[in-house]
């Protein structure tokens, strides 16, 4: 038979305690139910996909435009002030004084940010 | 590029302003050669709370797109190990980008919103690798605990209770000793679990007690030390 392990100092009280948290902390950390935070967490989990491989989803087998397309996104040059106040115009003038809805700008964003990369990649 | 360590990809694609070339092909070797380990850490943590194989893999995109973006923000200067070393440190910071990028999401589901902010300062550090003494006693110490607060999560414990206490543990920061989730934080999961702050607490702690009690009668059971 084994030793009689010692009782955790926080068992009998009626709050948790900083020790049972750390001990559920690590209980889940075990299972994979966390991220891993530490170099010995991360080769604990690269032995776990070793033994647990799970297939790469198509879409992730490849970055393809991954950065490319997020970078068109958020980093849509800007216009000047005088450029952007005309189509500023324009664009009212063209909707009747009407307001763009936030769904529509994001959308018009993007769409533009895409023209600007096909024309800039067509160079 | 397949021959640079995962520290001169991440300089390299610090460059992207400067040459876009070079960082691009780093930013795919880096890529090819995380992906999976990064997919299947978000796959087994968020999977099952977030209940999107599609959000997993968006997930697993983004955080890529962010460590492209702030690949300056890594500092390896203190790992002097192999290669291999370098690798792990890399993933602990990779892993720590998904991580903030999965509670940015818990925290606004109900307004489905895709878009997240991370500031750079809550993610620039890197987990330390140096080790604490730890003995082979404590070891087995711990080992023992740890396997009895394993039995009492999956035993005791509800899918419910399971869940909850799951989400919360995706704030703990082990170095700290007292931790309270922010008032504000609290209330955003209450929505996320369709329900009260002060019931979410409740549960938390019911939870808690639960492992401890549960840990108090398997002790109790033991047998004396002959």
């Amino acid at each position: 038979m084994g030793e009689k392990r010692k009782k955790p100092a926080n068992a009998q009280v009626n709050s948790p305690k900083p020790d049972t948290e750390r001990l559920v902390y690590r209980a889940m950390q075990s299972l994979g139910w966390l991220f891993p935070t530490t170099p010995e967490e991360v080769a604990q989990a690269e032995a776990d996909l070793a033994e647990y491989a799970v297939p790469l989803p198509e879409r992730l087998r490849e970055p393809g435009e991954l950065f490319e397309k997020h970078f068109v996104r958020r980093e849509i040059p800007a216009l000047s002030s005088e450029q952007s106040a005309a189509a500023q115009n324009l664009a009212c003038a063209a909707r009747e004084g009407g307001v763009i809805p936030a769904d529509v700008r994001a959308q018009m964003t993007k769409d533009r940010g895409c023209a600007e990369q096909e024309v800039d990649d067509s160079k | 590029m397949t021959i640079e360590s995962d520290g001169n990809l991440l300089i390299y694609m610090s460059w992207r302003a400067e040459d876009k070339e070079i960082a691009r092909a780093a930013g795919h070797e880096f890529y090819l050669r995380h992906v999976r380990f990064l997919y299947w850490v978000c796959r087994r943590v968020c999977l099952e709370i977030f209940d999107s194989e599609e959000w997993v893999e968006d997930l697993v995109q983004e955080t890529f797109v962010r460590a492209y973006e702030q690949a300056d923000t890594f500092n390896g200067d203190r790992v002097q190990g192999a290669r291999e070393e370098m690798e792990r440190v890399v993933r602990c910071w990779l892993v720590r980008i998904a991580r903030h990028l999965a509670i940015d999401r818990l925290r606004r589901k109900k307004a489905d919103q895709r878009e997240i902010n991370l500031a750079p300062e809550s993610w620039k550090e890197v987990s330390d690798p140096s080790k604490p003494n730890i003995t082979e006693e404590t070891v087995q110490e711990e080992f023992n605990q740890l396997s009895l607060v394993r039995d009492a999560i999956q035993c005791v414990l509800d899918d419910r209770e399971q869940e909850i206490l799951r989400v919360r543990m995706l704030w703990y920061d082990p170095t700290q000793i007292h931790q309270r989730l922010p008032d504000e934080v609290v209330k955003e999961l209450a929505e996320h679990f369709d329900t009260t702050p002060e019931n979410l607490r409740q549960i938390w702690c019911r939870a808690v007690k639960k492992i401890e009690a549960h840990l108090m009668d398997d002790l109790d059971n033991l047998p004396p030390n002959k």
